[in-house]
């Protein structure tokens, strides 16, 4: 028996988990293992059957249904389909000229490190960026979330039930990002997405070369690969002698080593074509996969290599001009790479995105049409919907109407593509956590409770 | 190469003399906002820049050129109420930001008129967006509470965008302005400016001149101003000082409604303003533009953050569909880009409507203009009509998947 348990160790070993070795400079734990330190303690409201009836159907995939029923038992999608039948005593809504969609997804924001108001005083509520070495893989934004930001209710109203908050793009490796659920709480671990993969947050261009103004390195684009290509380098060695017993625990090394054994997500902050081209090369040279570039301004320029490496690109649907980099941002990117079959993604980055993130996406669907390109709203709305499920490794679970999927969907007052048209309510895991219409489930973040500001005039 | 230089010379010489007969159009099978489908189509005949004949039945000699509008609605061009065009192309480029000066103390008497960049690539994206006119309002220095003098665009094609230069003297209130100095500070520095001018003579200096052209009311004060108690402190400064005030941002203005139509103060929004973003707009929420219009306040519209300049005229034509999904009118979401700038700004005789006599600024639209599926098809500026185009879409046609020639690098696109 005994020898059994060593042989298994010694292919675990082999399969690039660390042997038990309780003494000395050598961690007893799978450095893999060491990435999840703040568990989530996630729990989905409780909640009794809910049938929405007779309601149009966006899936998120791509497909549309009119005059349908969709069941929510149990936090999962039940049953989609005409007259579904429901168990006694289930909750029914009339979905009569309403639209329905799986939860958005916003694979970039900054909510609650970045948390409002902004004050003068920065300091004290902005946790974005940790900017005191361009190489910062040792940092984690999940260490950073107030989860009284009210950004986070506000994209609630907007329809967005998943996010990720990832660290910002001052640092060439600037940490791991987190993947939550927009339910109130009291702690970052309580809205944390059960097992969600961590994503590394990278970046390219204009922002970590500006270290270069503290007389820090980077100064330049050539200065931001050289310390990355370094940096895969120090994590590849630190490998080796971790594995030996020659090197201790090392927070930044250690996620880098996990990053290369493809335990954790890659996004990269890229706006030109060749800085992210340049990434890509990188990615090959050290066998690591980046998952998405992030911003992507110029992804139209390079549709086909990002499609080749299976890569997407997050974007915004207007953004342009506010720096040198992003001066070629056109309207049509998410439509470019759609039409090329790469994979396109709606990202909000900023708050008051994060509310309309329908709106950016129509406003790219427009430009699309414009161009020429044959594009339904249904299949734009995979740009915020599957998309960035695939993109976080939580298809499984969320991004579509899909039987068996998580109960996270949004009612719509209208065609959600209409700007005229509001969330009346959302679910996560079958349970309500927002209606328009019913002060008893319109969250109120601790920021703005009791503010005179907010109360009705006399 | 010496000869084709003397023809461009010579046609850019030519050329102006040639177009001094203003463009004529017919706009025909039109629908105006707020028309339903069933209503009859209406005809808006252009001549000499300016809107010469609107109705169903019109007719025009055959020489005008026949736009057919396919039943899509017109509007006037639209006009955003708070810009920096033609003074910005890149924050990170400084030499090619002019709409605040950091070390200057010029105070009341910055005037960004003299930094006006007509090929500013911005420009073609907001004409192309539908968007005709636009204020643009300076930042001003660290040293003063005075930002300066705002201008008056009129996006035309060419160099000629400068349409009012001086129109407004812009004030920064509020706890993020100027050296984050004291709010009281902020109001006594403009109440002693304004006291100190009603008392001094003409001619005196230049700052002096432009406060007691706010005084005489010749031109308004506009001023930044996002919190209840300072709006409530530049309704005062209206009362005291009998001067026209615009409030620009103004996130709790909701909270002082009827003040503010009793003053007759009318208030620059960005209907995106929903959120807390500062201690000075707490009470931020999106029903602000529908509660000030119910209350009888004129509202005009604008964007901020990155959609400032860069994203000038589809952000803010959605913005103010936002507005409609927070309880605001329809109709007066659309006059709050046209007629209501247009009276804001005094430039109501020329602008703001499709009435007979008013400048031909108008934009034919595919659908509902609020609506972000909507789009700009065609754009007449100062009765002539603009070429849809923009660096942006060069951009585009360059990398088109369709493209032609893909033999070669997008570089020989053209």
């Amino acid at each position: 028996m005994k020898k059994y348990i060593f042989f298994a160790l010694f292919l675990l070993g082999l399969g690039g988990v660390y042997a038990l070795n309780m003494g000395g400079v050598n961690s007893s734990k799978d450095l893999s293992l060491s990435l999840d330190v703040n568990p989530s303690t996630y729990k989905p409201i409780a909640s009794g059957p809910v049938v929405i009836r007779g309601v149009t159907l966006l899936d998120g995939l791509g497909g549309r249904m009119a005059n349908v029923d969709i069941l929510l038992e149990a936090g999962q999608i039940k049953s989609i389909g005409k007259q579904i039948e429901a168990p006694e005593k289930t909750i029914e809504i009339n979905g009569t000229g309403r639209y329905i969609t799986p939860g958005l997804i916003d694979v970039h924001t900054h909510l609650g490190t970045a948390s409002l108001p902004y004050t003068t005083g920065d300091v004290s509520n902005w946790d974005v960026n940790e900017e005191t070495n361009a190489l910062t893989p040792h940092v984690r934004a999940e260490h950073a979330i107030s989860p009284q930001d009210p950004s986070f209710i506000a994209a609630l109203a907007g329809g967005v039930t998943t996010f990720q908050v990832l660290p910002g793009s001052s640092n060439l490796i600037g940490g791991l990002g987190v993947v939550m659920e927009n339910v109130p709480a009291s702690t970052p671990q309580a809205m944390k997405f059960p097992d969600a993969p961590y994503g590394l947050k990278m970046a390219c261009g204009e922002n970590p070369k500006s270290y270069g103004d503290k007389n820090m390195a980077p100064s330049s684009r050539m200065g931001n690969v050289a310390l990355q290509r370094q940096a895969w380098i120090d994590a590849q060695i630190y490998d080796e002698e971790y594995r030996a017993g020659k090197r201790s625990r090392d927070l930044g090394l250690e996620t880098l080593v996990a990053v290369l054994r493809g335990d954790v997500n890659v996004h990269v902050h890229c706006y030109r074509a060749d800085d992210m081209a340049t990434m890509i090369d990188m990615a090959h040279e050290f066998d690591f996969k980046i998952t998405a570039f992030h911003h992507a301004v110029e992804a139209y320029k390079i549709t086909e290599l990002l499609r080749e490496n299976d890569i997407c690109s997050v974007v915004w649907s207007d953004w342009w001009g506010f720096k040198l980099e992003a001066f070629d941002g056109i309207q049509e990117n998410a439509a470019f790479l759609e039409a090329a079959k790469a994979c396109a993604v709606i990202h909000s980055d900023l708050p008051v995105i994060g509310q309309m993130l329908v709106m950016e996406t129509a406003k790219a669907l427009a430009a699309g049409r414009k161009a020429g390109l044959s594009l339904s709203k249904a299949e734009a709305l995979r740009w915020i919907t599957i998309n960035p499920a695939k993109l976080l490794g939580i298809e499984d679970k969320v991004g579509s109407l899909e039987v068996g999927k998580n109960a996270d969907v949004v009612l719509w007052s209208g065609d959600p593509f209409s700007v005229y048209s509001r969330v009346d309510q959302v679910f996560i895991d079958g349970a309500v956590v927002y209606d328009r219409n019913d002060a008893d489930f319109i969250p109120v973040s601790d920021m703005l409770t009791g503010q005179a500001a907010l109360e009705k005039q006399l | 190469m010496i000869i084709r230089m003397f023809y461009i010379i010579l046609s850019l010489l030519i050329l102006p003399t040639l177009n001094v007969q203003a463009d004529s159009y017919l706009i025909t099978n039109a629908r105006l906002a707020g028309d339903d489908a069933a209503a009859p189509k209406i005809s808006l005949l252009i001549k000499d820049g300016r809107i010469a004949d609107v109705g169903s039945e019109i007719t025009a000699s055959d020489d005008v050129e026949r736009i057919d509008a396919n039943g899509g609605i017109v509007t006037p061009g639209l006009m955003n109420s708070a810009t920096r065009l033609g003074l910005i192309e890149l924050y990170s480029a400084k030499e090619t930001v002019d709409y605040k000066g950091s070390f200057h103390n010029l105070g009341a008497a910055f005037d960004v008129q003299y930094g006006l960049n007509s090929n500013s690539v911005l420009l073609d994206v907001a004409r192309s967006e539908g968007l005709a006119r636009a204020v643009v309002i300076p930042d001003g220095s660290d040293k003063s509470h005075f930002a300066g003098l705002g201008l008056l665009l009129h996006l035309r094609e060419g160099a000629e965008i400068l349409h009012k230069p001086r129109a407004m003297l812009v004030v920064e209130a509020g706890g993020t302005g100027v050296n984050k100095a004291s709010r009281s500070a902020v109001w006594l520095t403009v109440r002693q400016a304004l006291r100190k001018a009603q008392k001094a003579k003409k001619d005196v200096d230049e700052a002096t001149e432009i406060l007691q052209s706010v005084l005489s009311g010749t031109i308004p004060l506009v001023i930044k101003a996002s919190r209840e108690s300072d709006i409530r402190q530049a309704i005062n400064l209206g009362k005291d000082f009998k001067v026209r005030i615009v409030i620009i941002g103004g996130e709790e203005a909701w909270r002082v409604a009827p003040a503010l139509a009793a003053q007759n103060i009318a208030v620059i929004i960005n209907p995106y303003d929903i959120l807390p973003a500062t201690f000075d707009a707490i009470g931020s929420r999106g029903e602000n533009p529908a509660i000030l219009h119910k209350a009888g306040v004129k509202i005009g519209f604008a964007v901020t953050s990155i959609f400032k300049s860069h994203n000038a005229g589809t952000a803010m034509r959605i913005s103010a569909g936002f507005a409609v999904s927070r309880g605001l009118d329809k109709q007066a979401a659309l006059e709050a880009m046209t007629k209501n700038p247009a009276e804001i700004w005094g430039i109501a005789e020329d602008y703001g409507t499709l009435e007979v006599g008013k400048v031909a600024d108008i934009v034919i639209w595919s659908g509902d203009p609020l609506e972000p599926l909507t789009i700009a098809e065609k754009i007449f500026i100062d009765g002539k009509m603009i070429a849809i185009k923009s660096r942006q879409m060069q951009l585009r046609d360059k990398y088109h998947p369709f493209r032609n020639n893909t033999a070669y690098p997008p570089a020989y696109q053209k």
